[in-house]
């Protein structure tokens, strides 16, 4: 019975050896941080590198998960990162351990090793961590003086604090201020007040003159101003005086407005029947108040868009 | 080629856009200064209503009575919670501490845990003074507990490493005290010991 047994670890070790021969874990290297003046709570940040040839691959269930290890130390971060390197896969194992050691005078503290399993083709392989150790200082002094009572030891509370609003308030008035800049934005592109007088918007003001002139309640003769105002606003836009038979050479140079080609044209007629033919009423039912009104204000917005 | 392209597609489609609406650009401006309006407003309500919490943990830290919705913002609720500590209702201050846990930043949920170890660490100290060394014992155990999770929660809290270390000396000098582990600070099962490829001894 036993030598049978021993003949069936012989094997088992020539397998493994014959494995490890074709695939095996290269090296294992424990990198620390200083290993002295640490104190109460300190983080402690290792890296473990692993180099495996390969078809060698970690049992992800090996490596340590955060937990307590003992009464005063406890992982707390356990990564895995995988990286190749020369053909050669590279495990990089990050462990963050956290000390709760109250230490009366500097002493050394021991961070156990552990073992990690790999397989290679289907053979387990194990490679161990080694511990280390680094030092700890103590907090305080040995025999504080003495004092009245045992709170007056302590460091005082956490006292809550206020919300901090600076960034709602911030935010307000940023959007505030972006509110404001649109509207002075808006009013500027409509003409409004203070934005009124404003050159180069000729039937900007024409639009707003006739919307007064024909208004409810205005005389007979503001629609004969209206046609006026509206001329006035083409001459200045052109530059020159335009009448009906320059219409198609204004149109031209001033392509915004050749889309309101046959109100220009009604436009032109009754003006025509209206200064010329001295029949106002005429000219009115060809070319209505409304119609007027509705015809300045889109030239007004053609040229607010523009060419 | 296509970089040339660009702008004239895109100019030719301003174009297309501004035939098909001739207001867009006054559209697009009134949408702006709207959007803007109601963010402002937003913001500005968000900031009332902190203000408004403010007022109510400074009411707390008066040492006025507030209560309080038991859904409130973390840092009202912490108010609430200190005004319990420190108005020796401990007990009543340990729920609020748990829905901190749930759902405050870690900064705040450590500020939590140290200012309860204080206020149990403190009840220790009166009870060694009274000589009732079990309750000492237990409380302090407690506190321990508390400063650490509020070294784990924020490892730059040096005000709680350094009442831990009074905690400690503490256990030290009473040893009765003993050292007793927390059942939540146990953490998970190590499983792996449980899975096959790993050693075990002997087949």
């Amino acid at each position: 019975m036993n030598t049978v047994k021993r003949w069936t670890y012989i094997g088992l070790a020539l397998l493994a050896g014959a494995a490890a021969a074709q695939a095996q874990v290269r090296s294992v290297t424990l990198l620390t941080p200083r290993l002295f003046g640490y104190f109460v709570g300190d983080v402690l940040h290792t890296e473990v590198d692993v180099v495996v040839d390969k078809g060698v691959d970690l049992l992800p269930a090996s490596v340590p998960q955060p937990g307590p290890l003992n009464a005063w130390l406890e992982l707390i971060g356990s990564r895995v990162e995988e990286d190749s390197v020369n053909g050669e896969k590279l495990y990089r194992l990050y462990f963050d351990y956290q000390n709760f050691y109250p230490a009366l005078d500097s002493r050394r503290l021991d961070v156990p090793g552990f073992t990690l399993s790999f397989t290679s083709g289907g053979q387990p392989v194990s490679e161990q961590v080694p511990p280390w150790s680094f030092l700890i200082s103590p907090l305080r002094e040995v025999q504080p003086a003495a004092k009245a009572s045992g709170a007056d030891y302590m460091q005082p509370d956490e006292i809550p604090q206020n919300i901090d609003l600076h960034r709602e308030r911030l935010a307000t008035f940023s959007f505030l201020a972006a509110c404001l800049a649109a509207s002075g934005l808006l009013i500027y592109h409509l003409a409004w007040w203070p934005f009124t007088v404003r050159p180069g918007r000729p039937f900007t003001d024409a639009a707003r003159r006739i919307r007064t002139l024909l208004g409810p309640g205005q005389k007979e003769s503001g629609y004969r101003e209206a046609l006026l105002a509206l001329h006035r606003a083409i001459d200045t836009t052109a530059g020159h005086s335009v009448f009906a038979e320059d219409l198609q050479d204004f149109l031209d140079r001033a392509p915004e407005f050749s889309r309101l080609k046959n109100e220009f044209n009604l436009f032109f007629s009754s003006s025509r029947q209206a200064f010329f033919g001295d029949d106002v009423a005429r000219a009115r039912a060809e070319f209505g108040a409304d119609a007027l009104v509705a015809f300045s204000n889109r030239l007004a917005s053609a040229e607010r868009v523009g060419p | 080629m296509t970089a040339v392209l660009a702008p004239q597609r895109m100019r030719a489609l301003i174009a297309h856009i501004r035939d098909f609406a001739p207001g867009i650009t006054t559209t697009v401006i009134v949408c702006v200064v709207i959007g803007f309006a109601l963010a402002a407003v937003a913001a500005g309500a968000l900031w009332g209503m902190n203000a408004a919490r403010n007022r109510t943990i400074a009411a707390l830290n008066r040492g006025r009575d507030v209560a309080i919705a038991s859904d409130g913002t973390p840092e009202v609720l912490f108010a609430r919670a200190y005004f319990l500590m420190t108005h020796s209702r401990l007990d009543d201050a340990q729920p609020l501490a748990g829905m901190l846990d749930l759902r405050a930043s870690d900064r705040l949920r450590a500020a939590v845990h140290y200012d309860l170890a204080n206020a149990r660490l403190k009840l220790g100290f009166d009870k060694i003074e009274s000589g009732d060394f079990d309750a000492a014992g237990a409380l302090v155990g407690l506190a321990r507990e508390d400063y650490r999770e509020a070294m784990r929660l924020d490892p730059d809290d040096w005000n709680a490493r350094f009442n831990f270390d009074v905690a400690s000396r503490l256990v030290r000098e009473y040893p009765s005290f003993g050292f007793t582990p927390d059942e939540r600070r146990q953490g998970p099962r190590p499983l792996w010991t449980e899975l096959p490829n790993t050693p075990r001894g002997e087949p």
